[in-house]
């Protein structure tokens, strides 16, 4: 009967560097690889973590952390917190605690408060409050567009604008019969068409504006020419370039030293400078409020 | 009336039926329904009427005036002063509080602006007004 050998592989011994480890359960000496990882005692069976026996320090280290004292604000008990936590649960009241705003409140409250402007939607006039630095905001209700940015014009615009920023019109720019709803109007160069405004309109030195305006209050430097031609509503007015339209300004209209004017005024009070030039029929008084608000 | 530099002076208790006329300057406080022609200066007070037309040639108005204003070199109308009727002068001066309706012909530079302006207007563009500066 012929015997065969076993098939079972033997178990290769290992030829290389071992160090002596103590157990750190039962203080017995082991012998170990210095980069293994781990291993089951052969006295008592415990799982030995080779690294950290070998280099404690290291151990030692990781456990060592910086805690700073923080008072829980429902219950004022306190507990050590690390500075960069997140957030801790307290061990007497056990409510949640925000660390970093507990650490620090006023900069967090600094941060949730953002500076908001109120606008009213273009299209469905629901109240809007979006963010001071906000391009464009979509209207809750109706779910328009409204936009927000600034436009400076350069070359020749024709289409129509409408935002509640600031639309400046440099002096080697035109406006080319084009319908803008604005905030703010500064006009340099040439306007040719309608402009509503919901605040002020300028008409700087050298600007040339011929349409239709409507705004709060407009004001005309010396050398800006201004003719009205189709509707025209502002509450208040300086002049002191030259004008040619009707005034129909529901408060004040104010006619500087250098103003040209040609048409009619109606208003509630008129001031007209020594060397203002005027031409047309006026209407002066506070009993025209009413005719005046009307438009 | 005095011909001396001083102004004349007429007050609130006095009423003229007719025409005045002065010379040098006049400060009048009453009422006076007729034409007020001087070549120099004429000052309605707070309390005065004027019922017709003033051809001066300053005119300082404080007080209420139905009729056409017409001077020479100015029109001051202050503050609570009363205008229904035209006003015609080289420079005019209105304050806040002014009650006015009239038209008004002002034009301290000459006509020639305000006929190029008119024009302009006519013909519908500012094209010719820009071209000739």
């Amino acid at each position: 009967m012929t015997v065969m050998p076993d098939s079972k592989p033997k178990p290769q011994k290992f030829v290389g560097r071992t160090v002596s480890l103590f157990c750190p359960h039962c203080k017995t000496e082991q012998q170990v690889r210095p980069d293994g990882v781990s291993m089951f005692c052969q006295q008592c069976h415990q799982l030995i973590d080779i690294q950290e026996v070998l280099h404690p320090k290291t151990k030692s280290m990781k456990t060592t952390v910086k805690t700073v004292p923080l008072i829980c604000p429902s219950c004022q008990h306190e507990e050590q917190v690390r500075p960069d936590g997140i957030s801790v649960f307290c061990k007497k009241c056990h409510n949640a605690i925000d660390i970093q705003q507990t650490l620090h409140p006023t900069k967090q409250t600094e941060q949730k408060t953002t500076e908001v402007k109120a606008v009213l939607c273009f299209r469905c006039k629901a109240e809007l409050t979006p963010s001071i630095n906000a391009q464009a905001v979509l209207c809750k209700k109706c779910g328009y567009r409204n936009d927000l940015q600034d436009y400076h014009v350069k070359g020749v615009l024709s289409h129509d604008i409408e935002t509640y920023g600031i639309l400046d019109v440099p002096s080697n720019a035109t406006v080319l019969n084009a319908t803008a709803r604005v905030r703010d109007a500064m006009i340099h160069g040439k306007y040719i068409g309608k402009l509503t405004a919901e605040n002020e309109i300028v008409l700087k030195s050298g600007a040339l504006f011929e349409g239709g305006l409507k705004a709060y209050s407009l004001v005309l430097e010396s050398n800006a020419q201004c003719n009205i031609k189709k509707e025209f509503s502002v509450k208040r007015i300086v002049i002191a370039g030259h004008y040619y339209g009707n005034i129909i300004a529901g408060q004040f209209v104010e006619l500087k030293k250098t103003a040209n004017f040609v048409g009619s005024i109606v208003t509630q009070n008129l001031i007209v400078e020594a060397g203002a030039s005027l031409m047309g029929e006026v209407k002066v008084g506070p009993h025209l409020r009413e005719n005046a608000e009307q438009v | 009336m005095s011909s001396q530099a001083q102004e004349n002076f007429l007050n609130g208790d006095t009423e003229i039926k007719g025409n005045l006329k002065f010379s040098n300057a006049l400060r009048f406080d009453g009422k006076i329904e007729g034409h007020i022609t001087s070549d120099g200066r004429f000052t309605l007070g707070a309390t005065g009427e004027v019922k017709g037309d003033i051809q001066v040639q300053h005119a300082i108005i404080e007080g209420k005036v139905e009729g056409n204003i017409n001077a020479k070199e100015k029109v001051e109308l202050k503050a609570n002063a009363q205008l229904l009727g035209d006003v015609k002068a080289s420079r005019l001066v209105i304050e806040e509080g002014v009650v006015i309706s009239g038209k008004c012909e002002v034009n301290p530079e000459g006509r020639k602006m305000a006929d190029a302006f008119s024009k302009a207007g006519k013909s519908g563009s500012f094209s010719e007004l820009v071209e000739k500066k």
